[in-house]
């Protein structure tokens, strides 16, 4: 009863504040008139009346007061009132406010974006329902669709298999024409999926035959983009690559396999009729794992589809799908090799985010201290130890929450940036949104942080004893100086270290960005373009004289300045390696034999690719088979081989070669494994004079304008070069070698980006701690200096004083650094983790930060007039 | 009268506004009135007192408060007793009765 009769004043006194304030008024309004009349009545002159009447009532406010206290509102009263004297405070410190808030809002909108951005990636849920039950198999992208229909049916660990290959399809609308990245897929991969339309169907067994009717899914977005969103476009005909497509259905807004940079889905073609059904190795194939089935069973399975394999088919030993079979869940086929670098960015942004913590605390603290004027005459006039606590605490709550609302509108309006630069590819950074939780959670941090700073200052004000603070004749506050001063030390210190870790990784990654940037790849991939043809293996006149007229073709399509043909894109494309012959190096043999790999070429390859020959000369018409066996290698290969001898002259025997060929010349290297490791050695040997087994390869093409506007000009010229030609992913050759750099050059970028703002936040905590250290001694200077100290001594003394947290932090910093630099050792190309040149810089920087900082305000408190700051005093 | 030796106890002070209502609804300026006239003059209420008490005997649930217009047609809040406050009331009259024929005791005592 009397909870509910207490909750229901309170309640409403909460919210009717005002109104029920204006009551009280009127009611005490009517007391004292009633007191004032009744004194009239007994002979007082009004006005004496009314002045009596007051004195006895004694006191309109306190009887506010009392009633508001009665109402339990006046902790909010007080609270307001903390917030609005907080306000004040900061205010009359503006520039060290403005430091903390930037700083500490940076850290938390930093971490607000990156971790938001992370856990879409990392944690959130695939969009389809088998998600994390899809299993991708073994040598991705080197599947033939004949090897997949031989071990499609029959899985038992398995539900079902699906197959599918990724494409650049030609769409034309009124809009004009759009390349789509399309996924082909078999008739089973939706049901694989487990992924249901949001309009329409999805595929149907049987429309990966020959005879199908040729069908398309789109994705929501193109359907968005390019179909205006219409829900009639089901049943429509459009035209991809040539090909007249039913649209049968239309993806959910939140689909996307593999990625969402793919629009459209068209069935695979498998039939037997076709070449490339048995000669093109570019699928994916995977797998949803049965209900229940164990990892040993799933494991026992891919053995027996392997063997399954190697019965039906033969491979070349580098190239043996019947061994080493093995699955990777999807999700880590997708991100796995981005775990490692996002934990990573995660763990930078937390640093940056303690050091933001850090550096405000410490502000806080530096000020608090020197507020002792102010605690002094507040505890005379009665505030107590509680008091003065609560009175700093809702300061740095009012701080925090400042910078946590910065922090917020610097996380929303740098996500998207923050998003797409991810080292990512795919698509998946547009794709990902900034969740509405993870805001709320970041202002709940906010105002827990500001709690948490709170308690720095707080330490420092309660170790202090109340006697301490009232007026000594010192005037400084006397222990509490002392006591926030070794305080504040430590987190100087700890702030220096901290500084130090971030600006050397800055500094470091810094230095890999421009080595990236630097990283020669060896080609010129602006102005290129590719396509992947084949033929029939029983062309007439066999595959050389085919690849000699589909050149001819395709030289001679207008705008084509060099067209070539090679067995593999180098970057994108890997294999085709094995153990190459040296005959004046006869000790590289077994198992040391010297590992290259082979690259058959026609003529034009290296103007074609932009690629640069270091020495002798290119391969030639005239090299054709039936003549001198030669070959080019690249400059790892003449290295690792012969050192700094002059490799021309000197005679190999290529990988699926059985003849000496003669080193006519040295190419500059292209990293084909990929940026992060070094070029590997190299060998290119004559289209002509090498009988490849597979009548197919990488056309490529230079022009001076915009490949991409010769790209079905090309592919038309190479499709007609012969009857059986068939001609795939067309695309400019930056599009193809893409997704090999773009992730490696946007984590770059990203942690370029991260760095610079470690390195802003450390420069400038440590320059607000220790400059607001020293510019609260000014008064000290000016009684000194009027005493007769030398301005130089006082100056150099301040610096000495300051300089132990600043030099121990440093030195902490460094091995702090050089420990983490090794566990980002995986991450960083070019540069030795170890990288004294980085932490130099980083200690430099601080250092001479940290002792600026000393300095100036040293140098301005020293050069203040003596008598004015007496006169303060 | 020597104001200190009518100070009263905060609890005594609710008692006798709660039995001031008890008698009829009233506003505050009243209540003190009531209680001056029914002691006969001997006890004075302290004013800074008065509302205070009263608030917290809202808060308790043992009166409530409503505004109303007053025979000079002016509008003041009155206040009323509810049926907590009844039970309330006669428990510290009880109370009272206990402890004053106690202090009788000792006091008689020779």
């Amino acid at each position: 009863m009397g909870i509910i009769s207490d909750l229901r004043t309170r309640l409403p006194a909460l919210f009717t504040r005002r109104g029920m304030e204006s009551e009280l008024d009127e009611e005490l309004a009517y007391h004292l008139e009633r007191e004032a009349e009744k004194l009239v009545g007994q002979g007082m002159d009004p006005a004496a009346a009314r002045r009596e009447a007051l004195r006895r009532f004694g006191g309109v406010e306190r009887h506010r007061e009392a009633a508001r206290d009665a109402w339990g509102v006046r902790w909010l009263d007080d609270l307001w009132r903390d917030l609005r004297v907080g306000a004040r405070a900061l205010g009359k410190a503006p520039g060290l406010s403005a430091a903390a808030v930037l700083t500490l809002g940076l850290g938390i909108g930093g971490t607000l974006a990156l971790y938001g951005a992370t856990h879409a990636l990392l944690v959130r849920p695939l969009p389809f329902g088998a998600g994390d039950r899809i299993e991708v198999f073994w040598f991705e992208q080197s599947w033939r669709g004949q090897e997949f229909d031989h071990i499609r049916e029959d899985v038992r660990a398995f539900d079902q298999l699906a197959a599918y290959g990724t494409e650049m399809l030609t769409l034309v609308h009124d809009g004009g024409r759009e390349p789509i990245p399309t996924i082909v897929g078999s008739a089973e991969l939706f049901d694989v999926l487990q992924a249901r339309p949001h309009l329409g169907r999805t595929f149907r067994e049987g429309e990966d035959r020959p005879g199908a009717q040729p069908v398309v899914v789109l994705s929501h977005a193109l359907w968005q983009q390019s179909f205006g969103g219409d829900e009639a476009v089901v049943g429509r005909t459009i035209e991809l690559d040539g090909t007249r497509r039913e649209v049968v259905g239309v993806m959910g807004p939140d689909f996307f396999f593999p990625d969402p940079d793919q629009r459209a889905w068209t069935p695979l073609l498998l039939d037997p009729a076709d070449p490339v059904y048995a000669t093109n190795g570019w699928l994916v194939v995977i797998g949803r794992v049965a209900e229940g089935a164990t990892e040993a069973q799933v494991r026992a399975e891919m053995g027996s589809i392997a063997a399954r394999l190697g019965e039906r088919f033969e491979y070349p030993a580098d190239w043996d799908k019947s061994t080493g079979a093995h699955s990777t869940p999807l999700r880590a086929h997708l991100f796995g090799d981005v775990r490692p670098v996002l934990r990573l960015l995660q763990g930078a942004t937390a640093l940056l985010l303690l050091m933001a913590l850090v550096n405000v605390a410490a502000l806080l603290l530096s000020r608090m201290v020197d507020r002792g004027h102010e605690m002094r005459l507040r505890t005379a006039l009665g505030a107590s130890r509680g008091r003065l606590a609560r009175q700093v605490l809702a300061e740095s709550t009012l701080l925090a929450a400042i910078a946590g609302g910065f922090g917020i509108a610097f996380a929303l309006a740098g996500f998207r940036a923050i998003a797409t630069r991810l080292p990512v590819g795919g698509g998946f950074g547009a794709a990902i949104e900034l969740e509405p939780w993870l805001l709320a959670a970041a202002v709940v941090a906010a105002i827990v942080l500001g709690a948490l700073i709170g308690l720095a200052p707080l330490q420092g004000l309660l170790r202090v004893r109340p006697a301490d603070l009232r007026p000594g004749p010192r005037g400084e506050g006397g222990t509490a100086a002392a006591a926030g001063g070794t305080l504040q030390g430590m987190l100087v210190g700890a702030q220096v270290v901290v500084a130090v870790v971030l600006v050397s990784g800055a500094t470091l990654f810094a230095r890999s960005v421009a080595h990236l940037y630097a990283v020669d790849l060896g080609l010129e991939a602006k102005g290129a373009g590719s396509i992947l043809v084949s033929v029939d293996p029983e062309v007439p006149g066999g595959s050389s004289q085919w690849v000699e007229r589909l050149l001819a073709d395709v030289r001679a399509v207008p705008g084509v300045e060099h067209a070539a043909f090679g067995a593999r894109l180098p970057l994108r494309d890997g294999g085709l390696q094995g153990s190459t012959a040296v005959r004046d190096r006869p000790d590289l043999a077994g198992e040391d034999a010297m590992n290259a790999y082979f690259r058959p070429i026609t003529p034009d390859y290296l103007a074609t690719m932009g690629m640069r020959l270091r020495e002798g000369r290119s391969l030639r018409p005239e090299d054709r088979a039936g003549g001198e066996p030669v070959a080019l290698v690249n400059a790892a290969f003449a290295r690792a081989v012969w050192g700094g001898e002059d490799p021309l002259g000197k005679a190999v025997i290529p990988t699926f070669g059985d003849r000496w060929a003669r080193v006519v010349g040295v190419v500059e290297d292209v990293p084909l494994e990929g940026i992060r490791a070094p070029a590997p050695p190299v060998v290119y040997v004559p289209w002509a004079q090498w009988d490849g087994a597979w009548p197919g390869g990488v056309l490529t093409y230079r022009t001076a304008g915009d490949p991409a506007d010769l790209l079905s000009a090309v592919r038309a010229a190479a499709e007609a070069s012969d009857p059986t030609a068939v001609a795939l992913r067309p695309m400019t050759l930056e599009q193809a070698l893409d997704g090999s750099i773009a992730d490696a050059l946007r984590l770059r970028f990203f942690l370029g980006a991260l760095a610079l703002l470690a390195l802003f936040v450390g420069a400038v905590g440590v320059y607000g701690v220790v400059s607001y250290a020293v510019s609260r001694r000014t008064r000290e200077f000016g009684i000194r200096m009027a005493l007769g100290a030398d301005r130089r001594r006082v100056v150099r003394e301040v610096l000495l004083r300051e300089a132990p947290p600043l030099v121990l932090g440093v030195g902490a910093g460094v091995l702090v650094a050089a420990g983490a630099a090794r566990a980002a050792a995986g991450v960083v190309y070019g540069v030795r983790p170890i990288d004294p040149l980085s932490l130099l810089v980083g200690a430099a920087i601080l250092l001479g930060v940290g002792t600026l900082a000393a300095f100036l305000p040293a140098a301005r408190a020293s050069g203040v007039d003596p008598g004015r700051v007496l006169r303060w005093e | 009268m020597d104001k200190s030796r009518n100070d009263m106890i905060k609890g005594t002070l609710d008692m006798l506004i709660l039995k001031v209502l008890s008698l009829e609804p009233m506003h505050g300026w009243g209540i003190g009135e009531r209680i001056q006239a029914m002691s006969e003059e001997i006890l004075e209420v302290n004013q800074g007192a008065l509302y205070p008490a009263l608030h917290r005997l809202v808060r308790r649930g043992w009166i409530t408060s409503g505004w109303a217009v007053t025979e000079n047609n002016r509008r003041a809040r009155f206040y009323e007793l509810t049926r907590e406050g009844r039970r309330e009331l006669g428990e510290e009259v009880e109370h009272w009765r206990r402890l004053s024929t106690a202090v009788d005791r000792i006091v008689a005592a020779s």
